[in-house]
C-alpha cells in the first residue's frame, strides 16, 4: 500500500511540471517530414531553457517564445532542426530523415557504438520489446527463444528463480559458464545467493536461488547486445570467455521537455502440474492403509479407490494462483548541455505458494553533462532492493514437493498437526507439506548499488580519452529457517543467517584515436588499461536447537556456529584494438590484451591473448545494392585467456568437520576445543592460464531493403589447459588437485532468418526464425581421469566424461547385449547392469520463432521455443514409482511383454509381467527415469493496442501515447512422450553447471498478463 | 578492528594506486587464502581433536557401525527397497567412507600428525598418531580386504597399488608396536599432550589401548595364523585395560551438531528400531539390558522390527528417543545425545581372553573371562545411568548362564554375549564373519542370499585408480582372515 501512495505522489508532482513564461508570445506551427506527413511527438524546446513542448498527432504545436530565441526540434530518426524565432508567429518546420540515425547501430566492446554493416566481427542484438513482453522478473527468462546460439533454462517455478544462460555451449569444465554482464560499460556479477556458500551441493537438498541478473529491471533497458564469439568479446578480457551480454540502460534526450512514461503490468500465474495416477488408494499389496498411526505406509499400492468408500483429495491444493504487479515510472528529458533519465520500478510477485514471493524496487538515474566543448561527464546510479522468499525444493526432507508428490490422494494432509501440535502424516520420516510451509523457508534481501562515473575528454577531433570507474556493491542478507519439530537435518530448529558483502570495482582508461589514412582507407585505434578488483566477504551464523519453537532469533538457539569466507581477486590489464576499413567494403579488426592476475602463481601471472577478424561486404564491393543491401562475409580467429580460481595454488587447512556425508555432522569448536585439518583438495603452485581458441566464419545477408535477412555462422571453439579440480585416487591423501588438464571443444552452426512478407502502410507481418546446433565434446580431462561429477549423487549424477558431450547422466543401467538389446531374465524382467552413461543432457539443437502482425495500432506477436535432443534424470519418478503415485504406475494391472532378449537362451522375450510394486521396487533401474527433454513451447502470445493519438488528445490529459497489452506465457508445451514431468526445463542446480537433474521442484508456471503503457 | 566499510569504499584509491604503481607487484599479492591458517600454525594439538572426532563420528560411530548393526540384525530400519538394510551395496554407497573418512581425512591427517610430531621430536603425539593409523587401517582392511598403504600418501605416486589384507595386518601390528615404544618414551620424558579429547593426554591409557587393539587383531587372525594367536591375545589383554575406567570412550555433547552419531542418524535420516532377532536373543537369556537398548511400548513390551519390511513407527521400539512416539521408560537410554561411542572397551577384552582360553581348552578361564566381560558390560551400562541394577541382579543373570563344554558351543555363547555387549559397534560384523555367530537371519526382503562378506570397492578408486583395484565379489568373496 505504501508503494502505491508513493507512486501517486511522484506522478502528481511530475504531471504538474508545466512550464510557462508569461512574457513571451504564443507561436504555433506544424512539423512535417520530408514527404510532408505530419510528425506527432516531435520535441520542441527553447534553446538554453527547459521550456518545451511536443507536437500533437497532426504535427501541430504551440509554444511561448520570445523573438531571437532559438527553437530546437528533435525527433528520433530525423536530423535536429534549429530555428531562430523571427517576427512570424507561425513557424512550420520540415524535418529531414537523418541517414546516420536511421542506420542501425550496435554497442560492441568497451562502449563503442558501431554500424553493424561496417563490423569485421558479428554481434547479435535482441529485441528489447519482446523481452519486456515476457513480464518475467529475470530478463534472462525473457530472452528464451529469441536469439540463435544462446540456450536459456528456467530452472524452477518459484518466484525469483535463477535461469541458466549458456552462449555457444559450455567452455569451462568446472567453473562458471555464465556470460559476463556489462551494464553501461561496467561489468556486474551474476552469482547466486547461496544458502550456504561452503556447500556446493546445497542446491541438491534445498534448491537453487536467484541469480544476479534478476537485479536488472527489464523496463530500464534500452538495448541488449549479445557478443557470442570470442572475436567480439576478447577485448573484454578473461571474464568474457563465455560471451558477453552488453546492456545499455535508457538515457535522457537533450533538448527535450520532460517525458513521463508509466508502465503497469499485472500477471496471473498458475502451476503447470505434472500428472499422477488417480485410481489407487494408499496401501500395500492391494490392502488399504488409512495413513493413521498403526496404518501408515509411504505406498499407494492399495486397492482401487472405487472399491473403497473413502474420499479423495486434490494433490495440488497447496498451490494458489500467483499474482505479479510490475509498475514503473520514468522521466526523461534534457537541455542543450545535459540530459537525464530517471526511473523507479517496482516488481511485486506473489508466487504460486504462500511462501514464494519476489519484490524488487529499482531506482535509476542516468545523467550526462557537457562541462565544456571538450569535457563530457556521465554519471549513473542504480540502486536495487529486492526481497525473495522461497520454500525449499529438491532432495531434502524439508522439500515441499516430496510429500506433495508422494502422498496418497486418499489421505487428507490437512490439518497438518494433530491435537497435541505434533505433525500428522500418512507415513514416517517425512514432513507434511503444509507443515513445511508453515515452519520453514528462506528469505533473501539484496541491496545493490551500481554507481558509475565517466569522464570523456576530446583532445582534438581525432583523439579522445575516457576514464570510467564503476562499482557493483552488493549486500545480501539471507535467512534460512527450519522450526523445531520439522524432520530433517535440524529437527530441533535452525536459523542460518548469511551476510554477504561483495564488491566488484572496475576502473578503465581508454584512449581512442580516429584518423583515417584517406577517404577510402579508414582507421581507428583504441588503447586502454583496466583494473578489476573484487572482494567477496560472507559471514554466516547458524543457531540450532531452539529454546522456544517458532521463534527465529539467534538468541533462541542453544548451539551456535559462525564462520566466514573471504575471496579476493585482482586483475590488471592493458589492451588495444585497431580497426581498418577499405572503401566501405573490407574491414579488419585486430585486438590484443594482456592480463596480470592475482590468482596465478606470482612468478608467472601475466598472459597475452588476441583476436583478428576480417569482414568483406560483397554487396558494396560488387555494387549489388539495388537488391542486396548487405552481403557481409566474415572470418575471425581469436584466443582468450583466463586465470585460475582464487587460492588454488596452495593446499589449505580447513576447520575440522566430521560428517556423515549428507545430513549429520559435528560442528567445531567441539567440547571446548577447536581444530584444523588438511583439506582434501591439493593446491597446485604450477598453474598456468587456460585458453580458448575460436575460429568463426559467418555470412550476414540482407535483401530487398532489409525485408529478408539471413545470418549464418559456423564456429569451432576449443578450450585448452582448462583448470579444474581434477579428481584423483583418494589414497594419495587428496581426492582432487587443481590442474591445467581439461580440454573441451564446441562447434556449431547458428542461423537466423528474418522476413517481412507483408509491409503496407497499415499492415506489417514479421517473421524471425532461429536455429542453433552446438556439438560439444570433452576432449581431455586429465591423465587417467575418465569422469568428474558435476551434480547430483555419485549415482545418479551428472558427470563430465572424456569423449562425451558436456554433461552426461551417470547411473545404473539395464543389462544389454552387444547390439544394445535389453537382456531379460526367464521371468521377463530386466536385469541390473553396470553404472554407466545414460545419455547426454545437452540438446542436439534448439530453435526459436517469433512472428508479429501489426495492423494500424493493433499488434499480435508470438514466440515459440524448440529444444530437441538431450536427456534429464527425472528423480521424482524414481521415488513416485516406488510410492505408487506416479503416472507410470497407473497401468499396474496390465500385462506387459518387455521387448528384449532372454539372457538364458538368447531368444526374444515372450513372458508378460506386470509393472507393479515388485517391478518398480526390485527390477526398475535408475535408467528407467532417464527421459527426453525435447519440447516445443508457445512461450508468449501478446495482443497489444496502441491508441491513436487523436483519441488520446480528445482525452485532454496530456497523454502522448497509450498502449494496452494482453499476453499469455507458456500457454502450450509439447513434450516428448517419455517425459512424465510437467516441464522438461526444470533443473535442480539452477544456473549451475550440473544440468539434467530434476527432483521435487516447484512446478513452473503458465501465466496471463495485462499491460498498460502511458506516455505523457 | 579493521573497518570493513573503509576497505570497501576506497576503490578510487585502488584505481589510482593500480595505475600509478602498476609495476608494484604487491597489488596482485592477494592469493593467500585468508580463511586458512598457515602450515606452521597447525601444530599437533590443533590437528589432534579433529582427527579424534572424525574417527569417532565417521568410523566407530558411522557407516561401518551402522552396516555392522544392520547386517548382524541388532537394529532394523523400515523399507523393502534395495539398500544397506536389504543387503545391497553399490560402489557409490561406500565411497564417502573411503574417500572422505579414511584416506583424505583420518589416515592422512594422522600421518601428518606423525610427521609434525617427528620434526618436533614429540614422541607422544607420534605414538598416538600411529595407534590411530593402525586402527583406521584395520577398519579399511576388514571391510575391503586389500587396500593401498605402502604406496599411499606419496606425492610422487598418483595411483597407489593395493596391499593385501595380510600385508596390511603386518603394518598394523608394526604401527602398534612402534606406537607403544614411543608412548613409553614420551611417558618417561613426561611429555604433555594437548587436544586429546579421548584420554585427556593420558599416554598410559593410549599405550593400553594399543595393546587392546593388538589383542583384538590377534584374535581376528586366529583362523588365518593358527592357535598361537590365542596366547598372543591373552598376553596382550594382560598388558591392556584393567577396568571400565580405562575404556576408550569418546564422549559427545548434549547439543545439536555435537551429539552422538547414532542420535543424529535417527534424528536426521531414519527411524532406527531394535531388531526382532536381537530382542529374541536377549529374551532367551532373560537379559535385563534390553530395556536400556530400546524404548518400551505403552504396554511395557519391547517390540523388534525386521529389515526388509515396512515397520510401523507407532508399534515398534526405537533405539533412541529422538523421533520416538508413545510412552517412554523413566530411565535414560543407551543412545542419548551425550552418549559416548567406544573405540574399544574392557568388556570386549574379557571376551577376547575368554575366546583365547577356549581355544587353549581352558574352559574354566573361558567361562570366568566371559562372565567378567558380561559383568563389565552391565557395569558400564549402569554407570551411564541407563540401567538401575545392583550386584545381585548381575549375579543372578550370570548364575543362570551355563557355560557349554565344547569349543563350538563355547565360542557360540562367547560371541553371542560379545554381540550383545557390543551393541551398535563394528566388532559384531567382524566376529560374525570370523566365527559364524550369532546365527543371524537374512532380512525379510533381501536382494542377496547371504550377508555380504565385505564392501565393494568404492567409486573413487574405480574411476581414478582403475588398473590397481582388485576384482572381488563383495557378497561372496571372503576376506583373508575369514578362514574358519
Amino acid at each position: 500500500m505504501k508503494i502505491k501512495n508513493y507512486f501517486f505522489s511522484v506522478f502528481l508532482m511530475l504531471s504538474s511540471m508545466t512550464i510557462l513564461n508569461a512574457q513571451n508570445k504564443v507561436h504555433t506551427g506544424k512539423v512535417v517530414d520530408q514527404d510532408s506527413n505530419p510528425l506527432p511527438g516531435v520535441n520542441v524546446i527553447v534553446k538554453g531553457t527547459s521550456n518545451g513542448t511536443q507536437t500533437d498527432f497532426d504535427g501541430n504545436y504551440s509554444i511561448d517564445v520570445a523573438t531571437g530565441q532559438i527553437l530546437i526540434f528533435t525527433y528520433l530518426g530525423q536530423r535536429p532542426e534549429e530555428i531562430t524565432v523571427g517576427s512570424s508567429l507561425i513557424i512550420d518546420v520540415r524535418m529531414e530523415e537523418d541517414a546516420q540515425a536511421l542506420n542501425e547501430v550496435v554497442v560492441v566492446g568497451l562502449g563503442q557504438v558501431k554500424d553493424p554493416s561496417k563490423l569485421a566481427y558479428s554481434v547479435s542484438q535482441v529485441d528489447t520489446d519482446q523481452v519486456l513482453k515476457a513480464n518475467e522478473a529475470d530478463l534472462i527468462n525473457g530472452l528464451a527463444g529469441k536469439s540463435a546460439g544462446i540456450q536459456i533454462n528456467n530452472s524452477s517455478g518459484l518466484a525469483g528463480s535463477s535461469s541458466r544462460i549458456v552462449i555457444r555451449g559450455v567452455s569451462s569444465l568446472n567453473f562458471g559458464n555464465e556470460p559476463l554482464y556489462i551494464i553501461d560499460g561496467v561489468p556486474i556479477s551474476n552469482t547466486e545467493n547461496d544458502i550456504d556458500a561452503s556447500d556446493p551441493d546445497q542446491a541438491l537438498f534445498y534448491g537453487s536461488t536467484a541469480g544476479g541478473s534478476i537485479d536488472i529491471a527489464p523496463d530500464q533497458i534500452k538495448d541488449i547486445t549479445i557478443l557470442k564469439g570470442a572475436a567480439a568479446s576478447a577485448i573484454y578480457g578473461s571474464r568474457a570467455a563465455n560471451g558477453v551480454i552488453v546492456i545499455q540502460t535508457k538515457k535522457g534526450i537533450k533538448n527535450s521537455a520532460p517525458q513521463v512514461s508509466f508502465r503497469s503490468a499485472t500477471t496471473m500465474s498458475s502451476i503447470i502440474a505434472p500428472e499422477f495416477q488417480t485410481e489407487y488408494a494408499q496401501g500395500s499389496d492391494g490392502v488399504y492403509f488409512s495413513g493413521e498411526p498403526g496404518r501408515q505406509t509411504s505406498l499407494s499400492w492399495g486397492p482401487k479407490i472405487s472399491e473403497l468408500d473413502v474420499p479423495t483429495y486434490e494433490r495440488f491444493d497447496i498451490f494458489r494462483t500467483g499474482i505479479t504487479y510490475d509498475n514503473s515510472v520514468s522521466v526523461r528529458g534534457g537541455m542543450d548541455k545535459s540530459s537525464y533519465f530517471t526511473s523507479f520500478s517496482a516488481y511485486n510477485q506473489n508466487g504460486t505458494l504462500e511462501t514464494s514471493s519476489f519484490d524488487r524496487y529499482s531506482f535509476l538515474i542516468n545523467a550526462t553533462h557537457n562541462i565544456s566543448e571538450k569535457f563530457k561527464l556521465n554519471a549513473k546510479m542504480n540502486y536495487v532492493n529486492s526481497f525473495n522468499e522461497r520454500p525449499f525444493e529438491g532432495n531434502g526432507l524439508s522439500s515441499i514437493m516430496w510429500t506433495v508428490s508422494g502422498a496418497p490422494i486418499t489421505y487428507n494432509l490437512r490439518p497438518s498437526v494433530d491435537g497435541d501440535g505434533n505433525q500428522r502424516l500418512y507415513r514416517t520420516n517425512r514432513n507434511n507439506p503444509y507443515f513445511i510451509l508453515d515452519n520453514s523457508g528462506s528469505e533473501y534481501i539484496t541491496n545493490r548499488f551500481l554507481p558509475s562515473l565517466s569522464l570523456e575528454y576530446n583532445v582534438n577531433d581525432w583523439i579522445s580519452v575516457k576514464g570510467t570507474a564503476g562499482l557493483d556493491f552488493s549486500l545480501n542478507n539471507g535467512k534460512v529457517f527450519e522450526n523445531k519439530g520439522l524432520l530433517g537435518t535440524f529437527s530441533t530448529g535452525r536459523l542460518l543467517l548469511t551476510d554477504r558483502k561483495s564488491r566488484d570495482f572496475n576502473g578503465e582508461l581508454i584512449v581512442t584515436l580516429d584518423k583515417d589514412f584517406s577517404e577510402k582507407f579508414t582507421a581507428d585505434y583504441l588503447l586502454g588499461a583496466n583494473v578489476f578488483d573484487t572482494k567477496d566477504f560472507t559471514s554466516f551464523s547458524q543457531g540450532s536447537s531452539f529454546i522456544i519453537p517458532s521463534f527465529y532469533d539467534l538468541s533462541n538457539a542453544t548451539a551456535l556456529l559462525t564462520d566466514e569466507i573471504t575471496t579476493e581477486r585482482r586483475i590488471v590489464s592493458y589492451f588495444g584494438q585497431a580497426n581498418f576499413g577499405f572503401n566501405d567494403f573490407l574491414f579488419l579488426t585486430l585486438t590484443g590484451r594482456n592480463d596480470k592476475s592475482s590468482t596465478l602463481p606470482k612468478k608467472d601471472n601475466s598472459f597475452f591473448y588476441y583476436s583478428s577478424s576480417l569482414g568483406f561486404d560483397m554487396a558494396k564491393a560488387f555494387d549489388l545494392r539495388n537488391w542486396l543491401d548487405r552481403a557481409m562475409l566474415r572470418g575471425s580467429y581469436s584466443r582468450v585467456g583466463n586465470d585460475a580460481p582464487a587460492y588454488a595454488t596452495t593446499t589449505n587447512y580447513i576447520k575440522a568437520n566430521p560428517s556423515d556425508g549428507q545430513h549429520g555432522n559435528i560442528d567445531f569448536p567441539f567440547r571446548g576445543v577447536g581444530s584444523y585439518v588438511q583439506s582434501a583438495v591439493e593446491g597446485n603452485p604450477l598453474l598456468t592460464p587456460e585458453f580458448t581458441n575460436e575460429f568463426e566464419i559467418s555470412a550476414d545477408l540482407q535483401f530487398f531493403k532489409n525485408r529478408l535477412g539471413l545470418e549464418v555462422s559456423y564456429y569451432d571453439r576449443r578450450s585448452e589447459d582448462q583448470i579444474f579440480n581434477v579428481p584423483q585416487a583418494a589414497t594419495t591423501g587428496f581426492n582432487a588437485k587443481f590442474e591445467n588438464a581439461g580440454s573441451i571443444q564446441n562447434k556449431g552452426i547458428e542461423a537466423t532468418l528474418s522476413i517481412t512478407p507483408i509491409q503496407t502502410k497499415d499492415f506489417r507481418w514479421d517473421v524471425n526464425v532461429n536455429y542453433s546446433k552446438n556439438e560439444s565434446e570433452v576432449l581431455k580431462l586429465a591423465e587417467g581421469v575418465e569422469s568428474v561429477r558435476l551434480a547430483g549423487f555419485t549415482n545418479p549424477g551428472i558427470f563430465i566424461r572424456k569423449g562425451e558431450p558436456y554433461g552426461v547422466i551417470w547411473t545404473t543401467l539395464y543389462k544389454r547385449n552387444e547390439s544394445g538389446a535389453l537382456l531379460l531374465d526367464d521371468n521377463g524382467y530386466p536385469i541390473q547392469g553396470d553404472v554407466g552413461n545414460a545419455g547426454s543432457v545437452l540438446p542436439k539443437w534448439t530453435g526459436g520463432a517469433t512472428t508479429s502482425f501489426e495492423y494500424k495500432g493493433l499488434s499480435l506477436s508470438m514466440v515459440m521455443d524448440v529444444r530437441i535432443g538431450g536427456k534429464i534424470i527425472n528423480l521424482d519418478e524414481n521415488y513416485n514409482t516406488y510410492y505408487g503415485t506416479s503416472i507410470l504406475t497407473a497401468d499396474r494391472e496390465k500385462d506387459v511383454v518387455i521387448k528384449g532378449i532372454r539372457e538364458s537362451d538368447g531368444q526374444p522375450n515372450t513372458v508378460a509381467i506386470k509393472k507393479d510394486f515388485t517391478y518398480w521396487n526390485q527390477y526398475a533401474q535408475l535408467e528407467e527415469f532417464v527421459q527426453k527433454t525435447d519440447f516445443i513451447k508457445l512461450r508468449n502470445v501478446t495482443l497489444a493496442y496502441n491508441m491513436p493519438k487523436k483519441s488520446l488528445q480528445k482525452l485532454g490529459i496530456g497523454l502522448s501515447g497509450a498502449r494496452f497489452g494482453f499476453s499469455g506465457r507458456n500457454l502450450w508445451i509439447k513434450k516428448h512422450d517419455s517425459f512424465t514431468g510437467a516441464d522438461p526445463e526444470l533443473s535442480l542446480y539452477g544456473s549451475g553447471n550440473g544440468q539434467g537433474l530434476t527432483n521435487f521442484q516447484i512446478p513452473t508456471n503458465k501465466s496471463y498478463s495485462l499491460t498498460l503503457n502511458l506516455t505523457f | 578492528m579493521k573497518n570493513l566499510y573503509s576497505t570497501y569504499l576506497k576503490p578510487s584509491t585502488i584505481l589510482l594506486l593500480a595505475l600509478l604503481l602498476q609495476g608494484c607487484s604487491d597489488y596482485l599479492d592477494v592469493n593467500t587464502n585468508p580463511d586458512s591458517p598457515s602450515d606452521y600454525q597447525v601444530t599437533e594439538e590443533v590437528l589432534l581433536p579433529g582427527i579424534l572426532s572424525e574417527f569417532s563420528y565417521e568410523l566407530v560411530g558411522g557407516y561401518f557401525a551402522r552396516t555392522s548393526s544392520l547386517w548382524t540384525a541388532q537394529v532394523a530400519v523400515t523399507g523393502e527397497s534395495r539398500g544397506l538394510s536389504t543387503l545391497v551395496l553399490q560402489d557409490t554407497d561406500v565411497n564417502n567412507s573411503w574417500e572422505f573418512s579414511l584416506y583424505t581425512s583420518v589416515l592422512k591427517n594422522a600421518k601428518l600428525l606423525e610427521q609434525k610430531a617427528g620434526v618436533n621430536q614429540n614422541k607422544g603425539y607420534s605414538g598416538i598418531a600411529k595407534v590411530i593409523q593402525a586402527y583406521a587401517l584395520s577398519i579399511t582392511a576388514d571391510f575391503w580386504g586389500a587396500a593401498p598403504w605402502s604406496q599411499a600418501f606419496d606425492p610422487s605416486i598418483r595411483k597407489p597399488s593395493f596391499d593385501s589384507q595380510e600385508e596390511l595386518y603386518l603394518v598394523i601390528d608394526t604401527l602398534l608396536k612402534d606406537g607403544i615404544t614411543e608412548l613409553g618414551a614420551a611417558l618417561e620424558s613426561s611429555e604433555t599432550i594437548e587436544g586429546d579429547i579421548l584420554y585427556g593426554g593420558d599416554l598410559l591409557k593410549w599405550g593400553e589401548m594399543a595393546y587392546a587393539l593388538r589383542a583384538r587383531y590377534a584374535m581376528r587372525l586366529i583362523y588365518a595364523k593358527g592357535q598361537g594367536q590365542a596366547d598372543l591375545a591373552i598376553a596382550y589383554v594382560e598388558e591392556s585395560f584393567s577396568s571400565n575406567a580405562d575404556n576408550a570412550s569418546f564422549v559427545f555433547e548434549d547439543k545439536e551438531s555435537a551429539n552422538n552419531p547414532w542420535v543424529q542418524w535417527e534424528d536426521k535420516w531414519n527411524d532406527v528400531f531394535i531388531n526382532k532377532f536381537m530382542v529374541e536373543l536377549m529374551e532367551s537369556y532373560q537379559d535385563p539390558r534390553l530395556i536400556a537398548f530400546a524404548l518400551q511400548q505403552t504396554d511395557g513390551n519391547i517390540v523388534g522390527g525386521e529389515n526388509g519390511t515396512v515397520i510401523q513407527l507407532s508399534a515398534t521400539s526405537q533405539v533412541s528417543i529422538h523421533t520416538a512416539v508413545g510412552a517412554l521408560n523413566a530411565n535414560k537410554y543407551f543412545v542419548e545425545n551425550d552418549s559416548s561411542v567406544d573405540w574399544i572397551s574392557f568388556d570386549e577384552l574379557m571376551f577376547i581372553a575368554a575366546e583365547g582360553y577356549l581355544f587353549k581348552g581352558d574352559y574354566d578361564n573361558a567361562e570366568l573371562f566371559m562372565k567378567r566381560g558380561i559383568r563389565a558390560n552391565f557395569e558400564k551400562i549402569a554407570s551411564q545411568g541407563v540401567l538401575i541394577l545392583d550386584d545381585t541382579d548381575i549375579d543372578d543373570y550370570l548364575n543362570n548362564i551355563v557355560f557349554p563344554t565344547t569349543l563350538e558351543a563355547g565360542q557360540k555363547m562367547i560371541i553371542e554375549q560379545k554381540y550383545i555387549a557390543g551393541f551398535l559397534q563394528i566388532e559384531p560384523y567382524n566376529d560374525y564373519r570370523r566365527t559364524g555367530y550369532p546365527e543371524v537371519p537374512l532380512p525379510v526382503t533381501a536382494f542377496n542370499n547371504q550377508i555380504p562378506e565385505r564392501f565393494p570397492y568404492p567409486t573413487n578408486p574405480i574411476l581414478n585408480n582403475t588398473e590397481n583395484v582388485p576384482d572381488v565379489d563383495y557378497v561372496s568373496d571372503k576376506v583373508w582372515w575369514d578362514q574358519k
